[in-house]
């Protein structure tokens, strides 16, 4: 449904130049939550963006539904809409239903369709006893939601979402995470950027990891966990530990708080470091009670993908 | 396309209706300045001379160019600032139908309000009117040639953002093309000044000549033109920058 090839993006001001996005590459299917991931500056605004023809990248190409949004962007956008950052997409001194009317009106939606897509999205997204309220008076959450109705009422295939849970309270989270994944499960295709890793964790089907405008990593978030949950270990000890161990041990990871025992957390790159810290371990003969392997949320593997990218 | 024009509809009823405020003071100031206008003329002037009917007919007519010349770049600005400027852009209607479906929305609505005015500055001036029916479509032209030029200052906004000082100035510097006076065949080029003469005339009750017609349809035109080209321009520009929402 949504295929970025190879796409880069450089902006340059006032003698500065920031290669934004340095050729991404990915393909989205429909029924899925694709999420982009990446620190602030990784280049996922403009990914997203470019796919909207909100910015003209450089080169590459972005088809939707076979269609080059670059060469036809008109016939391109009937396939999408989006709801980008911030406390936007919305008109602050409309009321809710004057919002539905003038965006779905740009959309080039209509009488009966209309009023019938206006019930739906309202319902789904639990905003219909407001239908009469002033957006601007609308809490954050609510603001939200009416954001995520207006670009729900096109029906498009593809919905981009970016940072939808960005300063909105647990609550309103839950019911936008609860929506997301019904959006997927009707078959539409939600490409998702966000820092927020719960969302992630509970909504994608894939993870792409960005960091200075390039792909780290694409992959399920099970498969992530799985990386990484295999080559981070517990060793908790019995009794104290030398110090001459610990600053041996100190090359493999740290020692954490573990009540009153000695823990240390293990995080191994690869498999010939698994066999050195059981090789010293072996060696050293320290008296341990517990060997677990341990299962990183999802944040601590995001930071380590990060990390691991920058070292 | 009736679809999105019965939206915006619905916008500019919306914002009309949580606005009214200000139209209601827009309109008193004008109304005021006026006043003022034709208290100098009956103190230090004829109030009843071709002048004065000239200066009322100019006060009109800048009046309600004005607000074409520079309504879009308002409209842009506090888009900008809210961050909805990406859905028009997102529009497969594209910017330039939906912000010219909001402008002649607002010409269509703002036109009987802006007579209205015009027949209360008369009768505070104690001028009759009769007026010649070809006054309204040089009104008209006149209010889409101001849009054409509001698509260039629009273009402008899009790229500079912060375009307020600019617009302002605008607005005087029309004041002063309404009194250009230089041949017939010239003024196509400059903007409003043949529009504004053939509506003096007809505000008397008679028919410009036909050169007016001509000048004043092609100047629209080619300002229509121009202006579409410079907004076009620029808001590709701003697209290849990534600066379309950087207000």
């Amino acid at each position: 449904m949504l295929r970025v090839s190879n796409l880069k993006k450089t902006y340059r001001s006032k003698g500065k130049v920031i290669e934004a996005v340095k050729g991404i590459s990915f393909s989205a299917e429909l029924g899925e939550v694709f999420a982009m991931l990446g620190p602030n500056g990784a280049g996922k605004s403009t990914t997203i963006k470019s796919i909207l023809g909100l910015v003209l990248p450089d080169s590459g190409s972005i088809n939707v539904n076979g269609i080059d949004i670059m060469k036809n962007k008109r016939k391109a956008l009937r396939y999408m809409s989006a709801v980008l950052e911030g406390n936007r997409n919305v008109h602050w001194r409309l009321s809710v239903r004057e919002n539905m009317i003038y965006f779905g009106g740009m959309r080039g939606l209509g009488g009966k369709e209309l009023k019938r897509r206006m019930e739906e999205v309202a319902e789904l997204l639990g905003i219909s006893d407001r239908m009469d309220q002033l957006a601007g008076k609308l809490s954050r959450g609510y603001q939200q939601r009416l954001a995520i109705a207006i670009a729900l009422l096109p029906d498009t295939p593809v919905v981009l979402l970016d940072e939808p849970t960005l300063g909105l309270d647990i609550e309103s989270s839950l019911e936008i995470r609860k929506v997301i994944k019904e959006l997927a499960k009707g078959g539409k295709l939600v490409l998702l950027s966000t820092h927020d890793m719960k969302l992630v964790e509970h909504t994608a089907s894939r993870v792409m990891v960005i960091n200075k405008g390039k792909v780290i990593t694409l992959k399920r978030p099970s498969e992530l966990k799985e990386m990484f949950k295999s080559r981070s270990y517990k060793i908790v000890f019995d009794g104290s530990v030398s110090e001459a161990l610990k600053e041996k041990l100190s090359r493999f990871g740290k020692f954490i708080e573990d009540g009153e025992k000695n823990a240390f957390v293990a995080n191994l790159r690869s498999a010939d470091e698994i066999y050195d810290l059981f090789e010293l371990l072996r060696e050293e003969k320290p008296a341990i009670s517990s060997i677990e392997s341990e299962e990183m949320d999802f944040e601590e593997i995001f930071m380590k993908i990060v990390r691991g990218d920058e070292s | 396309m009736i679809y999105l024009i019965r939206g915006t509809f619905t916008r500019v009823i919306g914002e009309m209706k949580r606005y009214l405020l200000n139209l209601f003071s827009s309109i008193i100031i004008f109304l005021i300045i006026f006043l003022l206008i034709a208290l100098g003329f009956k103190n230090f002037g004829q109030a009843q001379s071709l002048s004065f009917r000239n200066t009322a007919v100019g006060y009109f007519v800048w009046m309600s160019v004005m607000i074409n010349l520079t309504d879009l770049s308002w409209t842009i600005m506090n888009d900008m600032q809210r961050g909805i400027i990406e859905q028009v852009f997102i529009s497969p209607f594209g910017p330039l139908v939906v912000y010219t479906t909001y402008e002649i929305l607002m010409l269509i609505i703002e036109l009987p309000i802006v007579y209205g005015m015009m027949v209360l500055i008369f009768s505070i001036a104690g001028m009759s009117i009769s007026v010649h029916p070809s006054f309204f479509y040089f009104l008209i032209i006149a209010m889409l040639q101001s849009l054409g030029i509001g698509y260039i200052l629009a273009g402008v906004t899009l790229k500079y953002k912060r375009t307020q000082a600019l617009l302002n100035l605008a607005q005087f510097a029309l004041i002063g093309l309404l009194f250009v006076n230089t041949n017939k065949w010239v003024m196509t080029l400059v903007p409003i000044a043949p529009h504004f003469r053939a509506m003096s005339t007809a505000s008397g009750g008679t028919l410009p000549s036909w050169e007016y017609f001509v000048v004043s349809t092609i100047g629209t035109v080619i300002y229509i033109a121009i202006g579409i080209f410079i907004f076009s321009m620029f808001a590709k520009s701003t697209l290849k920058k990534g600066e379309l929402s950087m207000y």
